[in-house]
């Protein structure tokens, strides 16, 4: 679902990202973006 | 932003250690869920997030390296205020108005350090303080003019 552009180890899932962010105390940076 | 801003170091070595980054593509049907929980409108859209996927700050629209990396460590220091972690959100403020003093965001981080200092004291003067540096250093923005009640 998620799509790789760069370098940014950029996370595929939502759901596994908010649970790494529990887990850890760190904050989700979320990108909505258009490839056009 | 992906040819130009995130490959940039200090962009790429905030986000990854600051953040857990995650990115969707708009156009892209299994990201359609996704966009109607945050009221997506328009790219770029960048959100922090809690774990819980409650979002603290927002900002849309491109930026080149330099004015995204403040952007960036203003809006996480943000988030860590609306947290109530007041140490971390102060060293963050600190970090972009040291790293990035003359940065479109600096007033914000100024403005929002003189907050976070007192939420932490519960000093007045605390807040005075950093808004007096606010008019001060950056006296012609929308931040100063937000403080101008006092």
């Amino acid at each position: 679902m998620a799509q790789t552009v760069s370098e940014i180890p950029w996370r595929t899932s939502f759901d596994a990202a908010l649970d790494e962010a529990r887990k850890t105390g760190m904050l989700v940076f979320l990108d909505f973006f258009n490839p056009g | 932003m992906g040819t130009v801003t995130y490959p940039q170091a200090e962009v790429r070595e905030i986000l990854e250690h600051a953040t857990i980054p995650i990115q969707f593509d708009n156009t892209v049907d299994a990201a359609q869920p996704i966009i109607k929980r945050y009221h997506h409108i328009w790219t770029p859209d960048l959100r922090i997030l809690t774990g819980d996927g409650d979002e603290l700050y927002r900002w849309n629209g491109y930026l080149p390296p330099a004015e995204f990396a403040p952007q960036l460590l203003t809006g996480l220091a943000h988030a860590r205020l609306r947290l109530r972690a007041f140490d971390e959100a102060i060293a963050l403020y600190e970090e972009a108005l040291r790293r990035f003093p003359t940065s479109l965001y600096a007033p914000e981080a100024q403005y929002f350090l003189a907050v976070a200092n007192y939420r932490k004291s519960g000093e007045a003067s605390d807040l005075l303080k950093g808004w007096h540096r606010l008019e001060w250093r950056y006296p012609l923005t929308e931040w100063t003019v937000k403080q101008d009640f006092h």
